[in-house]
């Protein structure tokens, strides 16, 4: 593949990426979530139709325009949410879409036993997918694209709800696919599964392919590093717009002008938090939190280890499962999302297409979402619009908002403007906690100083900062104190000043601390 | 003929319009269009069918005619959700009103005012050698037009189609997981459209069964709610074949009961006897809801390159 590009609407997700596979190999794609991992993947399913670029499969140029071409020259995919219709049997769903095919479902089911038998796959063929555990569900994918005959498997991220017993088990089934010549792609942000199976590994940030390893040449730290960018990696130019000296150095905590976190009472306290994720499976075991006023508290580590699932809970938009959360000694668990907004949680979320704004309706709007209630909006049961527009035109300039209006849908503005927005409603409302999932994520370098002044303005202020980020810079930018999350776990705690590159990637990479 | 041999056979004629349009709702629902323009494409089904048929002495080319009337209208709902991507409620609404009033309009059109009502021939009887001899059974079954005939095979068909084959599963999975099919190489597009295209002809059929059966004539008031009953006997058939010819049976035996007292003279008034088929549609409702299974698609577009469903 060469070339690539895809946009979706503003939204740039991959730019000139290409991508090779060998014959045979098990080949690693890794990169932060929104580095382009799935789409390039999707492109080559057939999903996507690529704004750009080349695709050839034995050297030869093709069109793939439908998953059905790309069946037709024998690729197969895998992807994260598993596609099955649940209410039909494992037999069923493999057959799905082979209707020319021969022989009845009797026929069908004896050859998905001999797949699954040959390769260590196994599950029973006249089940109903819906009462098959997650791993076996997977098993169920993987056959279904062993019984197109395809030469090339795609996996997209096929450990996210695996125990480990049933990775080690899917690894050995890997194997033994690869020993018959069919090549394997590999998407994962984790280390150490990618360095436990693969041959070759490509590196994706932004919407390119960084760069492509050797196993052999490379380690769990030189990995992770790669994945979210070096320290070392000079990106002072953005350091020194903000005044803060060059980033890598271990940054002296007196640059920071003063300031000393609240001793006093932590203004978010999180204990025992455990959380399950979209599939149902926990993704929290027991994460231990506090964040003092004034604190900016940094969660770093790879994506897909708990990172939505924290952010969305201590939001209040997912179900806290066990555990407290507490704001100003308040436990929040379980009470309505309108609670902790009283309480003053804000939340910039991680995807703010889908999360932060209604894309269709109005920037006014979309300032006023949260705030409808509020007695400076409305007058009995009723909205005052004129008040509400007087006050997003004021907001519009104050964060300067680029827009061509006050009533532009905001689903149109750029993606730093969208994040000023998102800002803005969050600042509106003065929050005591706020929440931040890799707010500058895809942001031009002038956006991106614009949040990172809000958070030095809301730490000042006195709120309770939590920013959930996967790179490594932004976090020892502004981070008092940073943990790393592994595994829905907290494994590890460094406070500035004690900032190492190395070390904090052996944590995120799963790697146990030694001493 | 006894009374109760008569009353059912009358139930299994009164199943056919009933059948047609509830088979055709379910047929586009099952790949996830979900149509609310029954009661509309049922009408002008009645009303070519019956102009067709009263101009050309044909009831075959009537019903041929109504039915490709409706596989437009099922057409266009097809398009407008798959390639259009519009609400599906929104644009079998619109249908709704485009098909009632092009039935009224043609009917005024073609035959305008006269004084006396225009009457064509009902289709004729075709009783089924030896199998219509067979005591009660003959009579009830086998002593039909051939809609009848066509509808209670299609029922059985489309059961052997949907449930015994493999395209029928692919087809099934359209609608339960659209992703799913699709990333199996099935066309969601081309089996939505063909699958709304056929449930439109159905239902366009069973609007030209009433004027060509039961009454020789069109009147606007002819389908009188059985266009969104039919809606409800499909959600009430847990959107299968077998289910929904018992349902269908249901709602025509209350048809034909309550038409039977109401000839048959009682003190109940005529009113709240035409609204027996209605209430007993909310109860049965009411109950078939907790164990009807819905497509898992619904009513939803599907967007190959949407990022979030």
């Amino acid at each position: 593949m060469t070339g690539i590009s895809k946009s979706f609407g503003p939204v740039r997700a991959l730019l000139d990426a290409d991508f090779e596979l060998a014959p045979g190999e098990v080949h690693g794609l890794v990169g932060g979530n929104g580095a382009g991992k799935t789409t390039l993947m999707n492109v080559l399913y057939g999903l996507y139709r690529p704004d750009a670029g080349e695709i050839r499969v034995d050297g030869r140029t093709v069109q793939i325009r439908s998953p059905r071409d790309a069946i037709g020259l024998g690729i197969g995919m895998v992807h994260q949410h598993l596609l099955q219709v649940s209410s039909y049997s494992v037999v069923e769903n493999v057959v799905l879409g082979t209707s020319g095919g021969s022989g009845g479902l009797r026929a069908a089911a004896r050859r998905v036993s001999e797949l699954s038998e040959r390769f260590g796959l196994a599950v029973d063929p006249r089940e109903r997918t819906d009462r098959l555990s997650v791993g076996a569900r997977q098993r169920v994918e993987i056959l279904k694209v062993l019984y197109r005959g395809a030469r090339v498997l795609i996996l997209d991220e096929p450990t996210t709800n695996l125990t480990p017993q049933e990775v080690d088990g899917l690894f050995a089934s890997l194997r033994e696919i690869v020993a018959e010549g069919t090549s394997i792609v590999f998407i994962s942000h984790k280390v150490r599964e990618v360095l436990a199976i693969c041959d070759r590994i490509s590196v994706m940030r932004d919407g390119q392919r960084l760069t492509t390893v050797r196993r052999a040449e490379t380690d769990a730290t030189g990995l992770a590093s790669l994945m979210v960018g070096e320290l070392a990696e000079p990106s002072s130019d953005l350091a020194a717009a903000l005044g803060l000296g060059s980033v890598g150095q271990v940054a002296p905590a007196e640059q920071r002008s003063g300031h000393a976190p609240d001793s006093g009472a932590p203004l978010l306290a999180v204990s025992g938090l455990v959380a399950r994720n979209d599939q149902g499976v926990p993704a929290l075991h027991g994460v231990d939190l506090t964040v003092g006023a004034g604190e900016v508290l940094g969660v770093a580590g790879v994506a897909g280890n708990g990172q939505v699932e924290l952010a969305e809970v201590l939001a209040g938009v997912r179900p806290v499962h066990d555990g407290d959360v507490r704001v100003d000694d308040a436990d929040l668990a379980g009470r309505p999302t309108r609670r902790w907004l009283d309480a003053g949680v804000a939340y910039v979320p991680e995807d703010r297409h889908r999360d932060g704004i209604l894309g269709a309706a109005s920037v006014t709007d979309n300032l006023l979402l949260g705030s409808q209630r509020d007695k400076a909006h409305r007058r009995g049961g009723l909205i005052q619009w004129r008040r509400v527009r007087e006050h997003a035109l004021a907001t519009i300039e104050r964060y300067t908002i680029k827009t061509p209006g006050p009533d532009a849908p905001a689903g149109n503005l750029s993606g730093g403007n969208i994040q000023r927005l998102i800002l803005a409603r969050a600042f509106d409302r003065e929050p005591s906690v706020l929440v931040l999932q890799n707010p500058t994520r895809g942001l031009d370098l002038r956006s991106a100083r614009f949040v990172y002044e809000r958070v030095h303005e809301a730490r000042d202020r006195g709120c309770a900062v939590v920013l959930i980020s996967e790179d490594l810079d932004e976090l020892s930018l502004l981070a008092d104190r940073m943990v790393v999350l592994y595994s829905g776990r907290i494994v590890g705690e460094r406070r500035r000043g004690d900032y190492d590159a190395y070390a904090l990637g052996r944590l995120m990479a799963g790697v146990q601390e030694t001493a | 003929m006894t009374e109760f041999t008569s009353l059912a056979q009358l139930t299994v004629v009164a199943m056919v319009p009933f059948l047609l349009a509830s088979l055709g709702t379910m047929l586009g629902g099952l790949t996830g269009v979900f149509s609310v323009s029954q009661e509309g494409v049922m009408l002008l089904g009645a009303s070519v069918g019956f102009l067709i048929s009263f101009a050309t002495d044909s009831s075959t080319l009537g019903i041929l005619l109504a039915a490709g009337v409706g596989a437009v209208f099922g057409f266009a709902l097809g398009w407008a959700t798959t390639v259009l991507r519009l609400d599906q409620f929104v644009v079998g609404l619109a249908l709704f009103f485009a098909a009632t009033g092009l039935a009224g309009l043609l009917y005024r059109v073609v035959i305008g005012q006269t004084a006396t009502t225009p009457r064509t021939d009902t289709l004729p009887r075709l009783e089924i050698p030896l199998l219509s001899e067979i005591p009660v059974l003959g009579r009830v079954f086998f002593s039909h037009n051939a809609l009848v005939y066509f509808a209670g095979l299609l029922a059985v068909g489309l059961y052997f189609f949907l449930y015994r084959t493999r395209a029928g599963l692919d087809l099934r999975s359209v609608g339960e997981n659209p992703r799913a099919a699709d990333s199996l190489g099935i066309a969601v597009v081309r089996t939505r459209l063909w699958t709304t295209t056929a449930g439109g002809a159905l239902m366009g059929m069973a609007g030209a069964f009433l004027p060509l059966v039961y009454t020789g004539t069109f009147t606007e008031g002819i389908v009188g709610g059985r266009g969104w009953l039919a809606i409800a006997l499909t959600f009430f058939g847990g959107w299968r074949p077998q289910f929904i010819v018992a349902g269908a049976l249901f709602f025509a035996a209350m048809d034909v009961i309550a038409l039977r007292t109401e000839i048959a003279g009682t003190d109940i008034p005529g009113q709240v006897l035409l609204v027996i088929p209605y209430v007993a549609t909310l109860i049965v409702m009411i109950f078939a809801f907790r164990w009807a299974r819905v497509p898992q698609f619904l009513g939803r577009n599907y967007d190959r390159e949407s990022r979030t469903g």
